[in-house]
């Protein structure tokens, strides 16, 4: 089944090229016209994205807590309501099944969101303690705010935007629900509202964005931030662990060490995690060249030592970059390699390149209002 | 307060117990624990089919006290109210009494007996041993092979209707594949059926036995054996749950607060319990613990004692004596029953088979000397089971060709149910699939973890092994 996002009336109108990417079921614009220069307006200004598509389960019940405390690599049962943590879940295996973001909605309410979709999995959990799984994604329309002036775009439309990051607060705003929240696109904001409400909440934030420059970022562009933070997403730069069983991949494998918890002791995946040796580091390449290749060989000499995830020209950096996983012990910091492209009508040389460490950006710092 | 042992086991009956005689006999302190008031209980099966000869051997259960009131129960159906059709062992007679009900399968008969006790005698390694079917298979007779790998995925009832013409022959055969809680047109069924051929009791296969005592005078036996050995027997001990560190058993802990330290531990409760219920949730898996879920079985089959103040005649000829019945009428009763068993209801006509023990002197007796033990399958488990429905469906189908049956009933006592989870997989399965847990040292014996669902203690025989080896490699790897 394929959906359209509750903006895509206004999404569609400024995709004038009509290109479109998918991510989960639904289709968003893949660029408005120039991933690149629209890459850059969130380095610059400000922007603003469409993340209806963001994958949403809410989580009710009276054991809600036991719920969390068993999926996740960390314990969000000491959260308030109103904030929110990142956090990975595992198959039994200890593979990484998805990574998202858990927000306490109440006291028996999380809300999880999260890039790729693992609706069965969560349900399957949550009926273990009797709580109800609801898919909501399809309820809400969500905009990402990103770039040095979204704190001030934000202030412009009438909202405090002295707010934690990983916080959220819902409140009715000229008569629309809206929830406005740093779960972490990039150091910007977002705003939640009823998908019926949606168009409303566009055309409020285009208006208000105005003496911003505020421009609309597609798909593409996000990738490219992403790509820059050294953040890798599912679907794009690896599978989730499809099998009950699977161990793979790691999460040290993909530098997503830091959401799990030494000490939650409880979450499913635990014990094959701890027994998992990983091999493999997640990295920066960065391209002598302007080509990118990506999911293409690395290698060091003749041997080859990984490779490349998503690959980007980054204008920012005025470099061709990929996201690459590197044997642990080759992953060092400036190291030459080779990047073989693959297999394709016109075989390339090898691209001559390094390894850095990641992120190879920071995301930009809003500007204090 | 913590008490060490080497070895705990969770449970009595035939696994629990034997598991623990194991256990103890190869120098590992030991303690069972059964919340019950007694480990031996007060009633149970009074016919036998798959009592494991190794641990009869093994425990010496003969000289502690089990002996058999009836050694080989015929497996006996009725036509048309006359009397029962004993499909004894001697194949040949069998043949000359079939021959009445139909040339054919009385020619059938004898070829189909031969080559199913062959067959299932060499599926042994698989169901006795612990290796699996396919690591068995490839030590057989190319046409073993052959014919087993299409019977895996036959029914009991097509493979039945290759050779017999008789609803009521084929619907006697097909009941030791239905008490295994497998339909007998279920793709596989066949197998069930070459399971019951491949057990042995007094020394003869496919034999179904009747011990002295019904299953309390096995499990006094094994409960001596235990003793024997040095087991700590207790009772009104409930386990409440499992210890472990990291993803390792290390004991138990009784509903009392009592602590219980234990290198290994083998339950001869539920896989589904024991890892649903008993062990720490962290360490089963959120797909492991669905699967559990899943398995939750809605259809069983139930057990009923019938105590009468006269043995019923069955065409006018005396008792049961030496015959087990089988009263299901053709193939499609046992699908029509399982149908309304699927839906929570009772069944109007659920297969029976009847046995009817030499009468004892016991202290436990009821109040009748004579005690029909009836088993019936299928019923709904849960709220759909009703056991005056079901008593009365007794009765109406046993009065069908005993007349008057229902007024030489003096009581229905002792009634239990018995959960089934047929699994094809298990019974392709190897004994260590089938024991192991994913909790290092923890093994489980129950009757889920036999190959068909049975009172044996074979699965408690081999969880008994893997724990010893477990102990002996210092509870590691």
């Amino acid at each position: 089944m394929i959906c359209a996002t509750p903006f895509h009336a206004r999404t569609a109108e400024r995709n004038r090229a009509n290109r479109w990417a998918m991510r989960n079921r639904f289709t968003v614009a893949s660029d408005f016209g120039d991933a690149a220069a629209e890459a850059m307006a969130a380095r610059m200004r400000v922007v603003v994205s469409d993340i209806s598509w963001r994958w949403r389960m809410q989580l009710e019940g009276a054991r809600v807590r036991d719920l969390a405390q068993r999926l996740f690599t960390r314990d969000p049962g000491t959260l308030q309501p109103g904030t929110s943590a990142k956090a990975l879940w595992l198959s039994d295996g200890g593979g990484v099944r998805g990574a998202g973001l858990i927000a306490r909605i109440d006291m028996q309410a999380f809300q999880l969101v999260s890039a790729c979709e693992d609706a069965r999995w969560i349900a399957d959990a949550a009926a273990l303690f009797g709580v109800e799984a609801r898919d909501v994604t399809e309820d809400a329309g969500g905009l990402a705010l990103i770039g040095p002036y979204a704190a001030r775009l934000i202030a412009t439309l009438g909202f405090d935007p002295a707010l934690e990051p990983l916080a959220f607060r819902t409140f009715t705003w000229r008569g629309l629900d809206i929830t406005l929240s740093r779960f972490g696109e990039h150091n910007g904001y977002e705003l939640w509202c009823k998908a019926d409400d949606a168009l409303l909440l566009w055309d409020r934030v285009e208006k208000a964005g105005m003496p911003f420059a505020l421009t609309a970022a597609g798909a593409e562009a996000m990738d490219i931030l992403d790509i820059e933070s050294g953040v890798p997403r599912p679907v794009r730069d690896y599978d989730g662990a499809s099998s009950p069983n699977s161990a793979e991949p790691l999460a040290a494998e993909l530098r997503l060490s830091s959401l799990i918890d030494a000490e939650h002791i409880s979450f499913n995946g635990r014990p094959a995690l701890l027994a998992a040796r990983p091999g493999r580091k997640l990295v920066g390449i960065v391209f002598e060249g302007d080509v990118p290749s990506a999911f293409a060989a690395i290698l060091a000499g003749e041997t080859q030592i990984g490779r490349t995830l998503s690959a980007v020209y980054s204008h920012a950096l005025r470099r061709a970059i990929a996201l690459a996983q590197v044997d642990e012990d080759k992953a060092h910091a400036g190291a030459a390699v080779h990047v073989v492209p693959p297999a394709a009508r016109n075989p390339c040389p090898p691209l001559a390149a390094r390894i850095v460490d990641l992120p190879f950006l920071a995301p930009p710092d809003p500007i204090e209002t | 307060m913590t008490e060490r042992f080497d070895a705990a086991v969770i449970g009595s009956g035939v696994g629990g117990l034997a598991a623990a005689a194991l256990l103890a006999k190869s120098g590992l302190r030991t303690v069972l624990c059964e919340r019950g008031e007694s480990v031996v209980g007060s009633s149970g099966l009074a016919a036998f089919r798959a009592l494991d000869p190794q641990i009869v051997k093994a425990l010496r259960l003969s000289r502690r006290g089990l002996k058999f009131a009836q050694r080989d129960l015929a497996l006996s159906f009725i036509r048309n109210g006359g009397q029962p059709l004993a499909l004894g062992r001697d194949r040949h007679a069998v043949a000359r009494a079939l021959a009445g009900l139909s040339q054919a399968d009385a020619a059938a008969f004898v070829v189909f007996r031969r080559e199913v006790f062959a067959l299932s005698k060499a599926l042994r390694p698989a169901w006795w041993d612990g290796a699996s079917l396919d690591e068995t298979a490839s030590g057989l007779k190319a046409a073993q092979r052959k014919q087993l790998s299409r019977l895996a995925v036959t029914s009991a009832a097509a493979w039945l209707s290759e050779h017999f013409e008789s609803d009521a022959l084929k619907a006697a055969l097909a009941f030791d594949a239905a008490t295994r809680g497998f339909a007998p047109g279920e793709p596989g069924s066949a197998l069930a059926l070459l399971w019951s051929s491949a057990q042995e009791m007094c020394g003869l296969q496919g034999a179904v036995a009747i011990p002295r005592g019904g299953q309390s005078g096995v499990l006094q036996a094994l409960a001596q054996a235990a003793q024997k050995h040095g087991v700590e027997l207790r009772s009104s001990a409930t386990v409440a749950s499992l210890a472990a560190i990291g993803n390792t058993v290390s004991g138990l802990e009784l509903a009392s607060g009592e602590q219980i330290e234990a290198t290994a531990v083998v339950s001869a409760l539920s896989r589904r319990v024991t890892l649903g219920s008993l062990a720490p949730t962290a360490l089963i898996g959120i797909a492991a613990a669905r699967a559990l879920m899943a398995e939750t079985p809605h259809v069983g089959a139930a057990s009923l004692i019938m105590g009468l103040n006269r043995s019923p005649e069955f065409g006018g000829a005396a008792s049961l004596g030496d015959k087990r019945i089988v009263i299901a009428e053709k193939l499609e009763t046992y699908e029509v029953a399982l149908s309304a068993a699927r839906l929570g209801r009772m069944p109007q006509e659920p297969a029976i088979e009847l046995v009817l023990p030499p009468a004892e002197k016991s202290a436990q007796q009821l109040a009748s000397r004579l005690q029909l033990h009836v088993r019936a399958w299928p019923v709904p488990l849960g709220d759909g089971f009703d056991r005056d429905l079901l008593v009365r469906a007794v009765t109406t189908l046993i009065e069908r060709h005993v007349p008057g049956f229902g007024g030489g009933v003096a009581s229905c006592d002792a009634l239990t149910l018995d959960a089934l989870t047929p699994s094809i997989a298990r019974l392709s399965a190897s004994a260590e699939a089938r024991i192991a847990t994913p909790i290092r040292g923890l093994f489980v014996c129950g009757s889920d973890a036999e190959p068909a669902d049975a009172v044996s203690g074979r699965a408690a025989r081999q969880a008994a092994h893997a724990a010893i080896a477990w102990l002996r490699r210092g509870g590691q790897g």
